[in-house]
């Protein structure tokens, strides 16, 4: 019996270890739910959805923080990293440098290895057509050249990275002068435009067109300095005759405006889909929203009258009753807050009273702390009544780039280039006589001085709190006084009293180095990792 | 042979040669002791010797005689004259001769005995031999092979043989001295006894125990390696939420950090012998020789724990063994009758420690001042201070921070019940045990429930064929709030200040912002997570004894894990309760998320061995082994938004618009091969080569397979005949040595394909567009972490095993550690694990073990130590490498890992620096400020002055353990500590009412310019100045705690009897009752995690009872 057993235990031993033995492949495992670079770029497919991830680094909603680096926001959250810029306590150390560097560098690459493949899925896929190739391309180059504007501004000069690259190679590289990098971005632009069409239809609205390549070449040539081909690549996006100003500035920045024709680059966004917090991370607190920026009452005051003049050189101003008489413009950018009992501010979407005035009682009121306004005043464009009841889902585009910009480079473009023709005052005035803003029109002669500070004070105003605020301080080298000190706030009579009171917001107490800020550090950690990366001076 | 004598000529052959002429001697020495020892038991008849002695004392010449012709002389000095002078002269003269010339002058005889003994005594008296036989065998009567007999007073004798069974000649007299490694050495009068059997009691040191090590088992007298064996008792007497918790203090060179026990979560971090890698420090557990679930071990199924720690151990375990290995066996029956064991406690949690806020007043004082600092208005007029202080009206002026009275549970309770029932017969032994268990957490809401059952089946198929087949089930059921932000902790610190936490109408205040950490433990605030987990493994495992010797042994083994995780959040909506139209806070969409997981791992392993003793002295044992492990787990997540109501659980029911469905497919695979070959001589030399061949799926073809090997020596000195005239103070005395390779294989799956992620990245025109983008670099040239280590230990035990000493030191180096280095960011894409660096860490161990017995008196003290100093070699000429929030910790060639970072301090700035232009980091700064070092004189504080501050690594790790029995009582205490350990904290506790935190009682010591030697800086509101990462905020975290106490009474047997009870014992104890810390004074927890109070869950000390019942 046992003998009997015995061999049995053996046979089934036997099965056992041939049956089981050695499992095929127990090694050769891949991924399931990837994608692998080896069997990718073999469609038209693939070329299309490589193009449409590099869309996905467009900066969006968030880049209207540059405005709390400027003289018209600040920073809501005193202990923020963007507060302890603002109080001059910058570092390399800091990770949002590193964050932009990377996400600059992550479109970057992801644009070289669209170009670097491209050529080949149209001999494996023939359905790739010559012209759609070069849409592709022209999207990639765009993207790429976007982003190298983005660098050079934040960071001067940078590496200029035009291949994909190993980590070898990538440490050894050296800072590109951003003259070059101009160079490079003008050339780019230049050569893809013309294989871009002049829009889409369907569900291609959205990509990259032949006008926003002019006007991202005039943003460009305009921050470098290079007046004539600033001038010339926004005379020609003028001349596309494709773009117009939308005639309500009141609905630009809402659901129904989107695509209008005033938009000429746009960081796409769409509810349920591929939505934002907006409205949560930057809403008044009265509609339960985070107060992410506060407008300074530098910006509020820079809003001319009706009159077209400024507050301080209009009689009919009246500092008892602030916000009326004003440019339309001002109550569409920012909640206008209650002034005092007899003077009340806006009614926000669920129906209460914007009352942010200190001793005011509502959830608005001014505090020092977390998630209430600082100076009173709260950001209104882009937040929609139609997100009021789903505040983490957000859905209108961000506009990265419109007409009233074009326009509005094009005026600075020849002023600096002292050509004060009717076309300058034609452009600027296009802006100012939008038919819900309708101000008056700012007359010939001036002389170019006079020009300057009138369009920088139109982008001041226009372009407020779309995250532009900062390019333009740096570049018109206009941050060392105006970024110093304790912030403004709103002016205010507190309930029950007569006495107006200023509100002087001091949690953030700016200080400002001419000698170091107009630039950002390069990131430590990219010094540290490659010796040829010099730091930016006094950092 | 080919001549090799031309040393130059091997030398410059390189090591390989080197190595192996000294492996030629080492084999020529162990030979040379093998043929000495084989040379004995010759002749003495017909001996002739040549002799020439002058005036030389008896004892002398006997002496001089003895070690010419090989004999032992056995007298008595009371009976025979050793001191007396003679002379010998002898030419070639025969033995028997010389001794009779010798002794008849003084009236002395002699006999010569079987074993070249020579008795003897007067001529007056009868020398009388008898012949002495018996049986040896240990305590449970099994025979024991190889035990030394010898007739006291001389070194001859006899060994027991493979019966267990000797016989000798000895005079009738005389005494016997029986000795066996392991065992207490005993002495007997023969006393004219023929049959003398003996029971050799084992030595109290444990020594003869076995030890599970990797694929088998050994007795820890003949380890060669670095083995720490757990008393598994102990593990259960520790009332720990998981197995990680529980073995903290145990053993040396064994780091635990424990970091609190959130009911069916791990809170644990810890690591063997120092950080040897950047990923998980986790040593690998296998159980029942499975790797498997561990952390819900029930503690009470525990058989043995033993920690691997060297190369040499560890080494057999290959790719998976860089962190150490822990081996668990569970407790398998014993045949005999049923027998039924319940335990069942009952546990008590409150928190450990608990900071002390500051009095009302104070913090509003504080307040004020810190916004006047700021050129603001003081915040509270003398009226509200006087209202916040009375108390008249805590609706509109509430206490500062009262969270911990309101949210923290008192007394949260925790009861486990397990039985066990076990038994069986000649063929079949089952065990079978069960398992409850119900943890309430300390915060609301929070709850567990594990069930678990273990079914430990052994057949006996034949005399040569054993099956065991074991089933272990266990589910878990894990409620908890959901998470809000950072979760409830933090908010108890930060961003809750003055806040109402409900009012009487059960409304929830809210902070200013926004926050009420109250409402987070209500889940219809917060919403929730009903989190179960079930777990089965099915383990087989047969063994065939093919040949006496030779084994063939396989195991089958597969563990499912399923996992189900549904989150809730409601819609909601707080109301200010003082005007009730306005929404504090709401959530206007609800939403759910339902994740499931099924992992299978599947482990096939083979093993041969064959064990062989040769002439009752060589102890040879071979082991060859196969093994295969696969694992595949795949998960789908799903989730939705606004549901009809907030009850309704079906995703289907969701916005059809507003759905995420994302699956997860992950699998690897591990092939290895893996041998052992063992040599013993006589118990005394022992040699050990481990290996494994192992081949992992998560490299890329070609460079899969590694070979790890490891070598041991260790050498019983103790069991030499020099050592014996110490054998009864030291018994045993034991030198170590190894050295080997292992592995780490843990690095991300798939790492070497250039993957592109999928994924709906943006829209246009509101319509979603489909994205394929790398984000990871992808790497060709990963390969495995290996790391060497030598190890040199010592075992010694003293006083027949009262006193037991184990030190051991090491040298590991890990080479290639898999660094997910920062790569420059114009790389574009995110770094993936590279084999970058070099770590070593050098440290030592010590074990002192005592036990005794005082009349009704017992006790045990096993006290253990260690301390590893770490250090970052190389890491291939990059770094440093920050990590932490404002880069705290840094990684940096010549510094240990993650050593604490940031500036170094002068005090707080005076006038007198201001003045001076002394740089400060703010342009603000003030007196009062803290003064950071301008390290490098550059004339700024800027980030090139910061530097290492201290170590992260706690130092001095040590754990006492004290068992204390009388009569009826017992008591076991274990005290654990860390002699030093650096601690740097950020967040509420330092920013001291800069913002809206929690203020500390020991805050109201801050700088003002009648206090400017104070510990906290001036107060200023909304400033971040003071908080930057400096060695003003790192504190010393060395503690001492009693982390175990228990204290039982067992009932005596007799009482017992009448009621049918084999045993019964209650007792009372706690965990975390007293603790000596440095951190006390700041409110924290001596094992609080580093850092900003995040969600971490806190520790909690416990007060339990239990009882212990056997049928």
């Amino acid at each position: 019996m046992q003998k009997k057993s015995l061999s049995y235990i053996c046979l089934l031993l036997t099965g056992i270890i041939l049956a089981a033995s050695c499992k095929k492949g127990l090694l050769d495992t891949y991924p399931k739910d990837k994608l692998s670079g080896a069997t990718f770029w073999e469609t038209r497919e693939d070329a299309v959805n490589a193009v449409n991830a590099i869309y996905s680094f467009l900066p969006g909603n968030s880049e209207l923080n540059w405005d709390m680096l400027s003289d018209i926001a600040t920073t809501n959250s005193a202990a923020a990293t963007t507060a302890n810029i603002e109080r001059g306590q910058t570092n390399a150390n800091m990770d949002i440098f590193q964050d932009l560097w990377n996400d600059g560098y992550k479109a970057i690459r992801a644009a070289n290895y669209l170009l670097e493949n491209v050529d080949q899925v149209q001999e494996r896929d023939p359905s790739l057509t010559d012209e759609l190739r070069d849409r592709l391309k022209g999207e990639a180059r765009f993207l790429r050249a976007y982003f190298y504007t983005r660098l050079v501004m934040l960071f001067g000069d940078v590496p200029l990275v035009t291949a994909t690259l190993d980590v070898e190679e990538a440490a050894t590289l050296t800072r590109t002068p951003k003259e070059e990098i101009w160079d490079f971005v003008d050339r780019e632009l230049a050569e893809i435009a013309p294989h871009l069409p002049n829009s889409y239809t369907g569900d291609n609205i959205g990509r990259i067109t032949k006008g926003a390549a002019l006007a991202l070449q005039a943003r460009a040539m305009l921050y470098a300095g290079r007046w004539k081909r600033a001038a010339d690549a926004a005379k020609a996006v003028m001349d596309l005759q494709v773009y117009d100003l939308y005639p309500q500035f009141e609905q630009l920045f809402t659901y129904g405006a989107e695509n209008n024709q005033e938009v000429i680059l746009d960081r796409q966004y769409a509810k349920d889909i591929a939505s934002t917090e907006f409205f949560y991370n930057y809403g008044p607190r009265g509609m339960n929203g985070d107060v992410g920026i506060c407008p300074t009452r530098t910006l509020v005051d820079a809003f001319e009258t009706v009159n077209g003049r400024s507050i301080w050189d209009d009689p009919d101003y009246n500092p008892l009753n602030p916000y009326a008489g004003r440019d339309p413009r001002l109550g569409y950018t920012v909640f206008i807050p209650a002034f005092s009992d007899a003077v009340p501010g806006d009614v926000l979407y669920n129906g209460r009273a914007y009352d942010p005035r200190p001793g005011s009682g509502t959830a608005d009121e001014v505090e020092v702390d977390y998630r209430r306004t600082k100076t009173g005043y709260g950001i209104r464009k882009y937040i929609n009544i139609e997100d009021l009841n789903d505040p983490r889902n957000c859905g209108t585009n961000f506009i990265l780039i419109r007409y009233a910009d074009v326009l509005l480079m094009y005026a600075e473009a020849k002023t600096e280039l002292n050509e004060l023709d009717a076309t300058v005052y034609d452009a600027l005035n296009k802006v100012r006589q939008r038919s819900d803003v309708n101000l008056p029109p700012v007359t010939a002669p001036q002389t170019q001085g006079q020009m300057r500070e009138i369009v920088r004070h139109e982008r001041m105003v226009e372009l407020a709190l779309e995250g532009l605020r900062l390019f333009d301080l740096r570049r018109w080298k206009a941050a060392d006084e105006v970024m110093q000190g304790a912030i403004p706030g709103m002016t205010y009579i507190r309930h029950g009293e007569s006495e107006v009171d200023t509100l002087l917001y001091n949690g953030v107490v700016r200080f400002f180095d001419p000698q170091r800020d107009y630039l950002f550090p390069i990131p430590q950690q990219e010094v540290l990792m490659n010796s040829h990366l010099t730091q930016n001076p006094n950092y | 042979m080919k001549k090799t004598s031309s040393l130059p000529l091997i030398a410059g052959r390189g090591r390989f040669f080197k190595v192996l002429l000294c492996m030629k001697w080492c084999f020529i020495l162990v030979l040379a002791t093998c043929l000495q020892a084989a040379a004995k038991g010759y002749s003495q008849r017909n001996v002739r010797l040549t002799l020439d002695l002058n005036d030389v004392t008896l004892s002398k010449a006997l002496s001089v005689i003895g070690k010419k012709s090989d004999l032992r002389f056995l007298y008595s000095n009371d009976l025979v004259p050793v001191n007396k002078l003679v002379a010998v002269r002898a030419s070639d003269k025969p033995l028997e001769d010389i001794l009779n010339d010798l002794l008849a002058d003084m009236h002395l005889q002699y006999r010569i005995l079987e074993n070249d003994v020579v008795v003897i005594a007067p001529a007056s008296q009868n020398i009388r031999v008898i012949r002495v036989s018996g049986l040896v065998t240990d305590s449970s009567g099994t025979p024991l092979v190889g035990v030394s007999i010898k007739v006291k007073g001389t070194d001859r004798g006899t060994v027991t043989g493979g019966d267990g069974r000797y016989s000798l000649e000895a005079p009738e007299d005389a005494s016997l001295v029986f000795s066996y490694v392991g065992f207490q050495t005993m002495e007997v009068p023969v006393n004219g006894r023929q049959q003398i059997d003996i029971r050799l009691p084992e030595n109290t040191s444990g020594l003869n125990e076995v030890v599970v090590v990797g694929y088998g088992t050994q007795k820890k007298i003949s380890l060669t390696t670095a083995v720490t064996t757990i008393d598994a008792d102990q593990v259960a007497a520790r009332h720990a939420p998981n197995l990680q918790s529980s073995l903290q203090g145990m053993a040396p060179g064994l780091t635990v950090w424990d970091q609190g026990g959130e009911p069916g979560a791990s809170s644990t971090s810890f690591n063997i012998r120092g950080v040897t890698t950047l990923g998980s420090t986790s040593p690998l557990f296998i159980i029942d020789g499975v790797e498997q679930a561990y952390y819900d071990i029930n503690p009470d199924d525990i058989a043995s724990v033993s920690v691997l720690k060297d190369a040499a151990s560890t080494a057999i375990y290959g790719s998976r063994a860089a962190n150490g290995v822990i081996l668990i066996t569970t407790k398998r029956a014993k045949k005999g009758d049923i027998r039924v064991r319940y335990n069942a406690w009952l546990d008590l949690q409150n928190l450990v420690a608990e900071p002390k806020h500051m009095d009302t007043e104070s913090y509003l004082r504080l307040q004020n001042l810190a916004y006047e600092n700021r050129g603001s208005d003081p915040i509270y007029t003398e009226e509200d201070i006087q209202h916040y202080v009375s108390g008249d009206d805590r609706l509109r002026y509430p206490l500062p921070n009262d969270w911990y009275n309101q949210v923290i549970r008192k007394n949260a309770p925790w009861h486990n019940h397990s039985i066990q029932v076990s038994g069986g017969g000649e063929k079949l032994t089952t065990l079978l045990s069960a398992r409850y268990m119900d943890q309430q957490g300390i915060y609301p809401n929070r709850n567990m429930q594990r069930y678990q059952l273990r079914l430990n089946n052994n057949f006996k198929v034949s005399e040569k064929i054993n099956l065991n087949a074991d089933i272990k089930l266990r589910s878990q059921d894990r409620y908890t709030t959901n998470k809000v932000g950072s979760g409830i902790y933090h908010y108890m610190i930060h961003a809750s200040q003055l806040t109402v936490p409900r009012y009487p109408d059960g409304t929830y205040g809210v902070s200013k912002q926004g926050r009420n950490p109250l409402a987070y433990t209500d889940p219809a605030i917060a919403g929730y997570t009903k989190s179960s987990s079930d777990n089965a493994v099915i383990n087989l495992q047969g063994s065939w004894n093919i040949l006496k010797g030779l084994k063939f042994n396989t195991q089958y083994a597969f563990e499912v894990e399923k996992y189900d995780d549904l989150k809730q959040w409601p819609t909601y909506e707080i109301h200010d309760y003082w005007d009730p139209e306005v929404i504090l806070s709401n959530r206007a969409i609800n939403e759910m998320e339902n994740e499931r997981t099924r992992s299978l791992q599947q482990t096939w392993n083979n093993t041969l061995t064959y064990d062989l003793l040769l002439a009752d002295k060589h102890d040879i044992s071979l082991l060859a082994g196969y093994s295969e492990i696969s694992f595949d787990t795949d998960g789908l997540t799903a989730g939705g938004r606004d549901f009809y109501n907030n009850d309704l659980l079906d995703l289907g029911q969701g916005d059809p618009l507003n759905r995420t469905l994302n699956n997860v497919y992950e699998d690897w695979g591990l092939r290895s091969y893996f041998g052992r070959m063992r040599y013993g001589y006589r118990n005394k030399y022992l040699l050990e080569f481990n290996m494994r061949y192992d081949g992992s799926s998560r490299f890329p073809a070609g460079s899969r397979y590694t070979f790890f090997p490891s070598f041991s020596a260790a050498w019983l000195i103790s069991e030499e005949a020099f050592w014996s005239l110490l054998k009864n103070t030291v018994d045993l005395f034991k030198i170590r040595g190894s050295y080997g390779e292992n592995g780490n294989q843990n690095i991300g799956l798939y790492t070497y394909f250039n993957n592109l992620n999928f994924g709906n990245y943006y829209s246009f025109n509101n319509v979603p567009a489909t994205g394929v983008l790398q984000t990871v670099f992808a790497s060709q040239d990963l390969t495995w972490e290996t790391t060497t280590q030598t190890n040199i230990g010592l075992d010694a035990s003293f006083l027949n095993g009262k006193l037991g000493l184990t030190f051991d030191w090491y040298k590991k180096l890990t080479k290639g550690i898999l660094l997910e280095l920062p790569i420059p960011g114009a790389v574009g894409l995110d770094p993936v694990a590279a084999n970058a660096g070099r770590v070593q860490n050098i440290g030592w161990e010590l074990q002192l073990t005592h036990r005794n017995r005082i009349n009704d008196f017992r006790y045990a003290l096993t006290f253990n130590i260690s301390d590893v100093k770490n250090e970052v070699l190389d890491l291939a000429g990059t770094g440093p490498y920050y990590s932490l929030e404002k880069n705290r910790y840094v990684i940096t060639e010549g510094q240990e890992i993650n050593a604490l970072w940031g500036y170094q301090t002068d005090g707080l700035l005076t006038q007198e620096d201001i003045d001076k232009g002394y740089p400060t980091f703010s342009a603000d700064a003030q007196p009062g400020d803290i003064k950071y070092l301008d390290r490098n004189g550059d004339g700024k504080i800027t980030a090139s002055d910061q530097t290492v501050l201290g170590s992260s690594i706690p130092h001095w790790t040590y754990g006492l353990n004290i068992d204390l029995g009388w009569r009826n009582f017992d008591c076991t205490m274990l005290w654990q500590g860390v002699g030093r350990q650096d601690m740097m904290i950020w967040g509420a506790f330092i920013e001291n009412g800069s913002w809206e935190g929690f203020t500390l009682a020991m805050g109201k010591d801050y700088w003002t310019p009648e206090n400017t030697d104070a510990r906290f800086p001036r107060p200023q509101k909304s400033a971040n100045k003071n908080t930057e990462p400096s060695d003003w905020w790192v504190l010393d975290a060395a503690y001492l705690r009693l982390k175990n106490f228990q204290l039982g009474y067992t009932v005596p047997k007799k009482v017992l009897q009448r009621v049918g009870i084999n045993g019964l014992r209650f007792y009372v104890g706690g965990t975390n009752l007293l603790t000596f810390s440095g951190l006390k004074k700041w409110g924290m927890d001596a094992e609080t995690p580093a850092g900003r109070a995040g969600d971490f869950y806190q520790q909690v000390k416990t007060y339990s009872a239990g009882l212990n019942l056997d049928f």
